[in-house]
């Protein structure tokens, strides 16, 4: 059994629209009207009274060996032999001197001529004529300056710096480069560009190709102007080449001979040395108690920190780092044009913690960047001011964050932007500096991660 | 027993509304503080009338006896989009929010059970805060930008039973589950270039247990009764997964009356008190927490016909207090209300627009207003 039930209803009573389409366009647009409202939450008027408790930023500064696990100079970059490009220059700036020349190594010669036919007697050359080195001349990146790096006519003066003496040991190669050269061709100033051939003697060079004996050049260049330039090597894919004809009978073959070495019987062969810079005159070693940036031949600083992984690899985040140094004035090589300056640059090291030697560390090196650490800029500095440098690094804290301890060290180089191209150097106070206000230092500051969400 | 509209169904149509719990407020303001904002749990239409008819109302998430009134299988949402403003310190803050605080849905089983459920806002935390300064680096004094945001709400998941005893008494009884999570994201970035953009987020869960009861009598033709009440079980909250707190979820107890003896007019008055205090352990020590009392009438006129349906034209006026302190200071909103319900579908259907004015103060210096604009559709096929 069913009982009838009626309950009051709050609202009004019923009646029958009989056509709700008007109603519903209506309410359809006050639903249109009111969706579209945009959501703006942001306020903050009322702050800090009904705002929320916020982040708590800590500061802290890391001097000495709290900083830095290592901080120093690494002289010598790049290492011999892996010179993208050569410098071959005899110039003065500020005053001091630069010489360098660019050392090149045939070692081996072509002394057979080449058959196309394998199963034929070989056939020695006999005979050599026409014989040159062929070198290639980059042109400086900024064009304006080809006439302020080679204002006048060019001779080229090539030595034969053949030795007895161990692949890096170079003193004995310099002595060669003040004997009597063997070949020399001068270049009027506008065609110091492009490919040069410089002729050498026919009658040396048949000499060593019918013997057996390697050929090792090196290569200066005189002027009456002080110039420089840059020649390709083997590492830029523009190595020079030594060039001839080779007789064996009366067939004749155009020769053309890449740079090339072959290690002392017993010892490896390294490839970079077939080709390398010799810094004749150059930077002087930076003074005791101070880290160098550039030069030729180029220096770099390199840093390890030692901040303690609290601050790196826990729930805490580095928000600022900034790296603190004191700049020294260096006024040596410091150039009468005042435009024509260098940049420090800061590059994130990514060899591994197991990479212990610091020189082979300090190459391996890359723009911050390109890794994604930003805000890292290249200092426009001038190495001839002494004055405090900061250097924001938050950018490599962050990246060292997020790779782990073990992708790489924790670890940055100083460079300048003309290493092994430009002779200034940067100079900074070490951590032998005479007070603590010259020495490096770490400023960071952090914050610790909160455990908000409960109000 | 004919039934229209499964239950299945009805929950299906319920659960797709998006984002239930997407209410909003910036904290900054005096109403978001703490666990956030209670925005009634009451329908649009009651709302007009200063919540007073919600114990008697289908479409409020209040009393279960009171989902008799649904009469027939349907489902009911809501959106109210809030205008708020907030004054202190001799400046301003607009903000615009949105809303879905409610939705709901019924079925009948016979003449005397009704079953229900429905999903509502029990606090909504959405608010966000910018601030700008200054903080001392090392030597440097360098500019800041904070942004704090909280996205989320504490929902009340009820589903319930009401069965009619009487031809006049109605009893209802329905399980409370309370579950949600509060998104929240601080940003802290600086114009100084050696400055790195901090970010931080962190998702709080929660979830709990209530049980609620309640009946709704009509002693006359004239004069409805509902009085209802909730009692609440153990309250977690979590941080990814880990508990970080318990509490107990707030009981609650309220009674409302609606009167139809004048031709025309409907009365509605509500009382309500909540139980807040019972969340302190909750939130962290300092929070403040306070029981409330919640008041509230108006009345409701038959209106012109309109398009062939007689507009109800409502106005209400509502107080009450707000569960968070302030600096120890206790928030109290004023709410004057007035809105339209249009009849649809023989009555089957029923649009509420309603426009609420709420003023909320209680911290010396700080005065908050907001307009909220509630939409909302009864549909009962």
């Amino acid at each position: 059994m069913s009982r009838s039930r009626t309950i009051l209803p709050w609202k009004v009573g019923v009646s029958v629209p009989r056509k709700s389409w008007p109603v519903l366009t209506l309410l359809g647009i006050a639903v249109a009207v009111i969706g579209g409202c945009q959501e703006q939450l942001a306020s903050g008027a009322a702050c800090p009274s009904l705002c929320p408790d916020t982040l708590v930023v800590k500061d802290t500064v890391f001097s000495g060996k709290a900083a830095f696990d290592t901080i120093t100079t690494v002289v010598g970059i790049p290492p011999l032999g892996t010179e993208t490009s050569l410098l071959v220059g005899d110039f003065t700036q500020g005053g001091s001197p630069v010489q360098t020349a660019a050392i090149m190594r045939f070692d081996s010669l072509v002394r057979i001529f080449p058959d196309t036919d394998t199963t034929a007697a070989k056939r020695p050359f006999t005979r050599v004529d026409s014989s040159a080195l062929s070198i290639i001349v980059i042109p400086p990146t900024d064009s304006t300056k080809d006439t302020i790096l080679v204002p006048d006519s060019i001779t080229f003066v090539v030595y034969d710096v053949n030795v007895n003496a161990p692949d890096f040991d170079t003193a004995a190669v310099h002595a060669r480069l003040n004997t009597l050269p063997i070949a020399s061709r001068v270049v009027p100033r506008d065609s110091v560009k492009g490919a040069i051939r410089i002729p050498l003697d026919t009658g040396w060079v048949a000499q060593h190709v019918r013997n057996g004996v390697r050929i090792r050049l090196g290569l200066r260049i005189q002027s009456a102007l002080p110039a420089q330039i840059v020649v390709g090597s083997t590492e830029g894919s523009q190595g020079a080449t030594l060039q001839y004809f080779g007789y064996a009978d009366t067939s004749r073959s155009f020769i053309t001979r890449g740079v090339n070495t072959v290690g002392e019987p017993g010892t490896p062969t390294l490839k970079s040395l077939s080709d390398y810079d010799l810094v004749l005159q150059g930077t002087p070693p930076p003074p005791p108690g101070i880290l160098a940036a550039g030069g030729i031949p180029g220096s770099r600083i390199y840093m390890r920190f030692n901040v303690p992984a609290v601050l790196i690899d826990s729930s805490a985040t580095i928000v600022r780092a900034n790296l603190i140094l004191h700049q020294a004035a260096n006024l040596t090589f410091f150039p009468s044009d005042t435009t024509d300056t260098i940049l420090l640059q800061t590059r994130v090291v990514q060899a591994t913690p197991f990479v212990t030697d610091i020189g082979t560390a300090a190459l391996l090196v890359a723009d911050p960047a390109t890794l994604g650490a930003t805000g890292i800029p290249t200092s426009n500095l001038r190495p001839n001011t002494e004055h405090p440098d900061t250097i924001p690094i938050v950018g490599l804290f962050i990246l060292w964050k997020r790779v782990g301890p073990r992708a790489s060290q924790r670890a940055l180089v100083l460079k300048s932007s003309a290493e092994g191209i430009d002779p200034q150097q940067y100079f900074f106070y070490s951590l032998d500096a005479p007070n603590d206000t010259l020495r490096p230092r770490l400023e960071i500051s952090y914050i610790l991660k909160s455990g908000f969400g409960l109000p | 027993m004919r039934t229209r509209l499964s239950f299945a169904g009805a929950l299906a149509v319920i659960t797709a509304i998006p984002a239930v719990s997407n209410s909003a407020g910036a904290q900054g303001t005096l109403s978001t503080q703490g666990f956030g904002y209670p925005p009634g749990q009451i329908s649009a239409g009651a709302a007009a009338l200063g919540g007073g008819p919600a114990e008697t109302d289908a479409a409020s998430a209040l009393n279960p006896a009171a989902m008799a009134a649904w009469g027939r299988p349907g489902v009911y949402f809501e959106y109210a989009p809030e205008f708020r403003s907030v004054s202190a310190n001799g400046q301003s803050d607009n903000t615009t929010t949105s809303r879905f605080p409610l939705a709901a849905g019924a079925m009948m089983l016979g003449t005397r059970v009704t079953l229900g459920v429905s999903l509502s806002t029990l606090l909504d935390r959405t608010w966000e805060t910018t601030r700008t300064g200054y903080k001392q680096l090392v030597l440097d004094s360098v500019p800041f930008t904070e942004d704090f945001r909280s996205a989320g709400a504490i929902n009340d998941v009820k589903a319930g039973i009401s069965v009619g005893v009487l031809r006049t008494l109605w009893l209802g009884v329905a399980a409370d589950v309370f579950s949600g999570d509060n998104d929240l994201t601080i940003t802290r970035s600086s114009s100084d270039t050696t400055v790195a953009v901090y970010n931080q987020t962190a998702r709080m869960s929660y979830s709990g247990i209530g049980a609620s009861a309640g009946i709704m009598w009509q002693p006359d033709q004239v004069l409805a009764i509902g009085i209802s009440g909730r009692l609440g079980g153990r309250l977690t909250s979590y941080r990814n997964d880990t508990v970080l707190t318990r509490a107990t979820a707030p009981d609650r107890a309220g009674a409302g009356i609606a009167f139809t003896g004048l031709p025309g007019v409907i009365l509605a008055f509500r009382a309500d008190w909540d139980g807040w205090k019972s969340m302190n352990g909750l939130g962290s020590a300092g929070l403040g927490v306070v029981n409330t009392w919640d008041y509230g009438g108006g009345a409701e006129f038959r209106g012109p016909s309109a398009l062939g349906a007689p507009l109800a034209l409502r106005i209400g006026y509502r107080r009450r207090g707000l569960p968070f302190l302030v600096d120890s200071a206790k928030i109290m909103e004023s709410a004057y209300s007035g809105g339209v319900g249009v009849l649809l579908a023989q009555g089957r259907s029923r649009i509420d627009l309603t426009l609420v004015r709420s003023v909320r103060n209680g911290l010396p210096g700080v005065t908050e207003h907001a307009w909220t604009m509630e939409f909302g559709v009864m549909v009962r096929p």
